[in-house]
């Protein structure tokens, strides 16, 4: 198994809200969906899972890895050099051009350090990714479609063996969405990466291996209250 | 650190604009003082040392810190002369050697360049200042001058050249003529107020005040119409004698002075005593006496002088920290905002497996590189500007 959470319990601060997964497990290799209503939980869930967040009660373990008792440096080395991490706005570094953005998980730690072999790697995932020509190229000069494949080739370049995606086609056309969906999950496969990624889209569902209802670890209360958030036009806007 | 480095460098450059802003603005608030620093510290290290090396001076009764930095630094206030009986009385007192100097005049100005004082001085100036000739050779007639080694420089002149002194007063018909003054050398660089000035010959100096002069022959044979009148006493000319503007070898023999060498004056005496006791004791000299005449120690007056520009130095100190505080705040507050701004990119970082121990360290790299491009600037700016500063100090001081 690439994922084992056991018992977990999160809330944010002293705030209603609390996620309570009492199990949930991925298997390695696996392309696995988890849908839910906004607000549920589902980017939390991520945040855990790469240790962005530490967790309080319960046990997460990704790759036989127990990542709520590491400490923060381990966190930190275990983020970058086991997960890679897909937003859904994107976030690349403006200043950088679009293989420095590739290469920038690689300055991040003084333990792995940007070598040319890094260098022919982003070089490589740039051209599968159809962006060979770009390597130069300021990012903010790209597409949307274009800037989340350089997203994902930075996710990818330190090969890590899970994939975190969030919402990574939330702020794209169809088109363009449908094209780095394609790409992520060949990349993904093609790799032996195991990925999760958190949509809003059910008729992409078909394409995954493994779906996660959230609604399951939510309370009949809570449920009720998300179905009345998601009727109300303003929310639903 | 390599990377801290890269990316700090990365992003000052993408934020070019604020980043410009930052080191212009820090630059500015430490400019002034570090101006003010090193000016003051070479203006009070140069007139220390102009001063200490400058043992006695004489001259008449007025502002001690205006008579001493006329002597020094031949700028100024003009001074009340003295007269060469002042030059004797020290001599024959066997204390000290009595150098005279008469800075009353400037040059005409030469290449859109302002004129120089002309210094009237005797040989003896030149050995105690150590002054030595580096193109050229040294004054050896009337009329003949050496120059300093910027005023030559400013002044385009050569040996060879010549320059005329400017007349006092263009209206005064009975007033000085300007006097050609013959370019025979120029002095290797002192680093020092000699450097700025025009050296002649004391008797030359008279020349252009109208206390000597030559003109044509009043002789029966040169023509009796220039000749009105001539008995034991006294000789009348006619006005249409001309006076002489340019001393050749053809009429030096011409030039001669009127009245008692005694009374010719001199705007200040350097007395050079032979010992600490000699100097003591022409002090007292003139502490007993009228309060025409003044002897004082330069360094002294110096100090007081030093005093005076402490206070200034102090005040712009004052006014510096005020300013670099007031930077310091509207810089934290730019440094927060654009912090604000990138609270995204730092997030990205974090969530990507940066420390914030390396986030924070790359922010004060940004920080140090900012920092230290301003205190390049400021420190550039600084050297380059103390020339005029200095220049204006001294304009304030003189």
């Amino acid at each position: 198994m690439m994922l084992i959470i056991k018992d977990l319990k999160f809330r944010w601060g002293e705030g209603a809200f609390a996620l309570q997964i009492p199990s949930l497990s991925v298997a390695a290799g696996a392309m696995t969906a988890i849908t839910g209503p906004s607000g549920c939980g589902k980017t939390t869930l991520l945040n855990l899972i790469a240790g962005v967040l530490p967790s309080v009660d319960g046990s997460i373990a990704v790759d036989g890895k127990n990542v709520s008792q590491m400490s923060d440096a381990d966190r930190r080395l275990f983020r970058l050099k086991t997960v890679g991490m897909v937003f859904q706005d994107f976030r690349l570094i403006e200043y950088l051009n679009v293989v420095e953005n590739v290469l920038l998980p690689c300055r991040l730690n003084r333990s792995v350090g940007a070598t040319s072999d890094h260098r022919a790697a982003a070089d490589l995932l740039l051209r599968n990714v159809g962006l060979e020509e770009f390597g130069a190229r300021s990012v903010g000069r790209l597409s949307q479609g274009e800037r989340q494949r350089v997203a994902i080739c930075r996710a990818l370049l330190l090969k890590p063996r899970l994939l975190l995606a969030d919402e990574p086609t939330g702020n794209l056309d169809p088109k363009t969405s449908a094209e780095v969906l394609q790409l992520l999950l060949q990349q993904a496969r093609s790799c032996g990466m195991t990925l999760i990624m958190v949509t809003h889209d059910h008729s992409i569902l078909p394409l995954f291996d493994q779906h996660i209802p959230f609604e399951q670890f939510l309370s009949f209360g809570e449920q009720a209250a998300f179905a009345t958030k998601a009727s109300d036009p303003e929310v639903a806007e | 650190m390599k990377d801290t480095l890269f990316l700090a460098v990365h992003a000052l450059t993408w934020y070019r604009g604020r980043s410009l802003t930052i080191i212009a603005c820090l630059a500015l608030t430490m400019w002034l003082p570090m101006t003010v620093r090193i000016m003051l510290s070479e203006f009070r290290a140069e007139i220390t040392a102009r001063g200490d090396a400058t043992p006695l001076l004489v001259g008449s009764v007025q502002s001690r810190i205006d008579l001493a930095l006329h002597a020094l630094y031949f700028e100024g206030f003009k001074p009340v002369p003295t007269s060469m009986a002042e030059v004797d009385r020290i001599q024959a007192t066997g204390y000290a050697d009595a150098i005279p100097i008469h800075a009353s005049y400037r040059t005409q100005s030469r290449n859109d360049q302002p004129g120089a004082v002309i210094v009237g001085t005797d040989p003896e100036y030149f050995e105690f200042r150590d002054l030595k000739v580096s193109r050229g050779q040294q004054m050896a007639i009337l009329g003949d001058c050496v120059v300093g080694s910027s005023a030559a420089r400013r002044l385009g002149l050569e040996p060879g050249d010549s320059i005329l002194s400017a007349s006092e007063n263009a209206f005064d018909l009975a007033g000085d003529y300007p006097l050609k003054l013959n370019v025979t050398g120029v002095l290797e660089a002192a680093h020092s107020p000699d450097d700025n000035v025009v050296f002649v010959d004391l008797r030359t100096v008279w020349i252009i005040e109208g206390i000597g002069h030559g003109h044509q022959q009043l002789s029966s044979e040169s023509g009796s119409d220039l000749l009105l009148k001539s008995d034991q006493q006294q000789v009348t000319a006619s006005a249409a004698v001309l006076p002489y503007t340019e001393i050749t070898t053809a009429n030096i023999d011409s030039f001669h002075f009127h009245g008692d060498p005694a009374d010719f004056p001199v705007t200040a005496v350097i007395a050079v005593p032979n010992s600490d006791r000699d100097r003591i004791l022409l002090r007292g000299r003139y502490e007993g006496r009228d309060a025409l005449v003044q002897c004082l120690q330069p360094a002294e007056v110096v100090g007081e002088l030093l005093e005076i520009v402490f206070r200034v130095e102090q005040l712009v100190r004052i006014s510096s920290l005020v300013a670099f505080a007031v930077t310091a705040v509207l810089l934290s507050l730019v440094l927060s905002l654009s912090l604000r701004l990138r609270q995204a990119e730092m997030d990205t970082m974090f969530r990507l497996g940066c420390s914030r121990g390396m986030i924070a360290g790359m922010l004060a790299t940004e920080l140090a590189i900012m920092l230290s491009a301003a205190i390049s600037v400021a420190a550039s700016a600084a050297v380059l500007s103390r020339g005029v500063l200095a220049d204006a100090l001294r304009q304030l001081l003189f």
